[in-house]
């Protein structure tokens, strides 16, 4: 399994943090916390495993525990999704379309 | 966000001067249809870079945006980039077909204008038959089942006193209210002095939407926070930091209500988009300013920011004046004294600089 952002959400970086839009809501929120921003930034526009966001490089300034207390919140909010697909499972089908 | 951001949250994006009503108010004089307005091609384009710079949305107007032949071309290609729309409309051209059509697109926001709460007071400013218009279009996405639309109004002297009537009217359609600042902008230079709600009105427009935050504002009525807890959203101008114009040329303006020379900040035909926003002389002066110079002391300065630019301008006041209907009526002693634009001609020398330097 894998998480990346929700298809209901747009995001982008922002001098003091980084912007979600709920394209459902109608809704702005703002990303404040530098967890927040390095797991999105982390994730860009593709998935990862819970695992390899908490071992990233990009992410070793934080105790894995708030890590995944950020990405849960992100999910209770809707802003990410998990996809039943693990990335390892998209890359090999990127690599079949080859 | 006084500082602005990478991009706009969203801009608005006048899509034709040409209507096919004469609104005594319209903030964009639109009458007839320019020969040199995008064509579909361009229109096409600016979406891609809206969409490269993660522009969340567009709020699409005119003149009658629903005039143009490429109208749903260009915003099913927006939203099938996922920038979201949101359009403003007579409702003259939102027949059963076009209701049905608009309620199956996503991200589509729909907001029709009324001005009054009866046939009367709407047509005195948008013209006759307009009300009529308006609720059959109301009525043809009920049928639809478009999911709610939006009614919006400008704050008059006249539809003040009958917000009630208006949220009823709303209700009615299941659509919901959107109530605007009127900007003595475009026509609304001859129609504010009888338009423009008493200062009486502007406490009673306070107090209703103190309680119904449920009604939409576009954030523009900031100005009166200082009258006691500040209303939801944005309390300072948006114009250059979070929003800005552009017009059926191309042409890019600091926000809806500065279509004028000295707020002109480039065009899209002569330079990217995204370099106008980023680089723009006219946008970064908004983006340093600390606030109007005669407002930084107020103790409500925190409140309000010193109010709405275009407002200021257009009653002929200087950007470092307070806002005309200040709410602590710092405003009409301004007006009284008719300043000196100082800042207003800053930006018109800025204004040129970016024009010279972009041709």
């Amino acid at each position: 399994m894998a998480i990346r952002l929700s298809k209901d959400f747009s995001y982008r970086r922002e001098e003091f943090g980084g912007l979600f839009y709920n394209f459902n809501t109608r809704q702005l929120l703002l990303a404040k916390s530098q967890i927040t921003v390095k797991v999105m930034d982390l994730l860009g526009s593709g998935s990862l495993s819970l695992g390899e966001v908490i071992e990233s490089d990009d992410l070793s300034d934080f105790a894995s525990s708030s890590i995944e207390a950020t990405i849960d919140q992100l999910l209770a909010k809707g802003i990410l999704t998990v996809t039943q697909e693990s990335s390892e499972l998209q890359i090999d089908r990127e690599e079949s379309h080859e | 966000m006084r500082k602005g951001l990478a991009s706009p949250i969203c801009l608005t994006w006048e899509l034709t001067y040409g209507c096919n009503l004469k609104c005594v108010h319209c903030l964009s004089s639109s009458g007839k249809r320019r020969a040199d307005e995008l064509t579909t091609k361009e229109c096409k384009s600016l979406i891609d870079r809206f969409r490269d710079m993660s522009i969340f949305y567009v709020n699409i107007g005119g003149g009658e945006p629903m005039i143009r032949r490429d109208f749903f071309e260009i915003i099913e290609y927006a939203t099938q980039n996922r920038v979201g729309v949101k359009f403003s409309t007579n409702g003259s051209r939102i027949d059963k077909e076009a209701a049905t059509r608009l309620a199956a697109m996503d991200y589509l926001d729909v907001q029709i204008s009324i001005d009054g709460h009866d046939r009367e007071t709407n047509d005195a400013i948008r013209g006759a038959g307009s009300f009529d218009m308006a609720i059959e279009a109301l009525s043809n996405l009920r049928d639809a089942n478009f999911k709610t639309p939006k009614i919006s109004v400008v704050a008059t002297r006249q539809s003040v006193e009958h917000l009630d009537d208006l949220d009823s009217i709303a209700k009615e359609y299941g659509a919901q209210l959107r109530i605007t600042r009127l900007r003595p902008s475009g026509r609304g230079v001859d129609s504010y002095g009888y338009l423009n709600p008493t200062s009486s009105q502007q406490r009673t427009l306070y107090e209703w939407l103190s309680r119904r935050s449920d009604v939409l504002t576009g954030d523009s009525f900031f100005h009166l926070s200082p009258l006691g807890e500040p209303l939801d959203g944005l309390n300072i101008c948006g114009a250059g930091r979070v929003v800005c114009l552009v017009d059926p040329v191309g042409e890019v303006y600091a926000c809806p209500f500065t279509i004028d020379e000295n707020f002109k900040a480039g065009n899209i035909r002569e330079m990217d988009f995204e370099e106008i926003w980023g680089t723009s002389d006219l946008f970064r002066s908004f983006r340093e300013s600390e606030g109007p110079t005669s407002c930084t002391s107020c103790s409500a300065f925190a409140a309000c920011n010193g109010g709405c630019m275009a407002t200021k301008y257009f009653t002929g006041l200087s950007l470092d004046d307070p806002d005309p209907d200040c709410a602590k009526g710092h405003g009409a002693n301004s007006i009284a004294s008719s300043a000196t634009p100082t800042l207003v001609q800053i930006s018109r020398k800025m204004a040129r600089q970016v024009v010279t330097s972009s041709r």
